[in-house]
């Protein structure tokens, strides 16, 4: 499958693709105002308790490293940023049909809190988050 | 000598359709992966076949794969679940949100390995999506013609794992089905709801029709029946301590004109757990060495 994520902020739009090439790995391109253009990969290390994913993404920036945990309707994200920009994040993210809503801390020099809410339909989502003072809007879905 | 024989053609007619006849249902809900409750429901569900005068059904009301909050059966039970299930002859199950957390790609194999249908018709995937289970199924108890319908609730679903899926209302997915040409054809239906029995008798009295609703996902047990119209609903606790055992007298017409409902206490039975915790040992270690690398 395919997916597609469009956003905006105050920092300028940006675009992510991601695509399933295996039923393990998914890859990621983004281009937009934080990274220019990264990609990055994900990989299923494990389904036999919750969903353990780990991956890793490049950019001109740096490198990082982020791993993924599904419990059930609870998701828990976190990883480290390497380069010019280090830094660390970990995001809990709580669903139901039709919403989810997370939040976290993105960490480098002083910790930015991150609040997010995403409205689902069908196969199209409308997502409103914060992180730090910077608001971002974006809208996506499976293709 | 006219009226003998019109009367024998009855007999043999009802005979032929399975009406008025006596109906064994066996059942379970929550069993989460609680194996060394498997043996002692395994030989109770022998004792009953035996027992019974009539056809038994044997069905599962979900979350019967996984439980995360006890690591060890989710990485170590859930095969040994399927296998069970699959040698004692289950005739079908209903999906829960605890069979939906290993992931799609876990749950469809798990699905393929079951010699029975996984029932769900309020979760429905978008167009070009084919999802692991399939909406209701058709039993065949002696002569009885069976529809079996899956339902699951809305709360605790992993959704996120599962884009391709939008959560409908049961009562109006339920219906959907009931509206169906081929539900006509049916004698009784049940109802496999893996949802609360408040949640049931909502949906009961919403739609009728529906002569057994085995419920899940609360773990209530349901001393006595819980009836809503002609409809009973009925859940047998959790974790495998219990099996359900209700027979149903059909009468000539297909109706229902008597329910009999009780439950069999399960013992424990030791089961080794050694190489599961060695499979644990490995998640752990991973999860742990992930989270101390990155955070």
């Amino acid at each position: 499958m395919t997916a597609v994520d469009l956003s905006l902020s105050a920092s300028g739009p940006g675009i992510t693709v991601t695509r399933g090439v295996t039923e393990r790995i998914d890859l990621s391109l983004t281009i937009g105002p934080d990274s220019l253009c990264s990609l990055s990969g994900r990989w299923k290390v494990i389904d036999y308790l919750g969903v353990l994913t780990t991956g890793v993404g490049v950019s001109h920036r740096g490198w990082s490293i982020a791993a993924g945990l599904f419990l059930g309707p609870v998701r828990f994200d976190w990883g480290r940023r390497f380069g010019s920009d280090p830094g660390r994040f970990g995001i809990l993210t709580f669903s139901r049909p039709g919403v989810s809503v997370g939040f976290g801390v993105y960490w480098n020099r002083a910790p930015n809190f991150y609040g997010g809410i995403t409205l689902f339909h069908d196969m199209r989502y409308l997502s409103l988050f914060a992180r730090g003072r910077e608001v971002t809007v974006s809208i996506g879905g499976l293709l | 000598m006219s009226r003998i024989f019109i009367s024998l053609l009855m007999v043999i007619a009802v005979a032929g359709t399975g009406l008025g006849e006596t109906v064994t249902i066996l059942y379970t809900n929550d069993i989460h992966t609680r194996v060394e409750q498997l043996p002692g429901l395994s030989a109770a569900i022998e004792d009953e076949r035996a027992a019974a005068s009539g056809p038994v059904l044997l069905f599962d009301s979900g979350d019967t794969w996984q439980d995360y909050r006890v690591p060890i059966y989710a990485v170590w039970g859930a095969e040994r679940t399927v296998e069970w299930m699959n040698t004692v002859g289950y005739d079908a199950m209903a999906l829960g949100n605890h069979d939906l957390y290993y992931g799609p790609d876990r749950l469809a194999h798990f699905v393929q390995t079951a010699d029975f249908p996984v029932l769900c018709a309020n979760l429905r995937p978008v167009a070009g999506v084919k999802p692991p289970f399939t909406p209701y199924t058709f039993v065949q108890a002696g002569g009885l013609h069976g529809l079996v319908i899956g339902l699951i609730t809305d709360e605790d679903l992993p959704y996120l794992d599962y884009p391709w899926l939008t959560y409908l209302d049961p009562a109006e997915a339920l219906a959907a089905v009931l509206d169906e040409e081929e539900a006509d054809k049916a004698d009784l239906v049940v109802v496999l709801g893996h949802l609360p029995v408040a949640a049931a008798k909502r949906i009961a009295q919403r739609v009728p029709g529906i002569d057994v609703f085995l419920t899940g996902h609360s773990h209530e047990l349901t001393e006595t029946p819980v009836h809503v119209g002609k409809t009973v609903i009925l859940q047998t606790g959790a974790f495998g301590q219990r099996l359900g055992i209700l027979t149903l007298t059909v009468d000539s017409s297909g109706e229902v004109t008597k329910a009999v409902n009780s439950f069999r206490t399960i013992e424990k039975t030791p089961v080794a757990t050694d190489r599961g915790y060695i499979r644990l040992g490995i998640i752990g270690g991973l999860t742990l060495a992930l989270l101390l690398l990155l955070f």
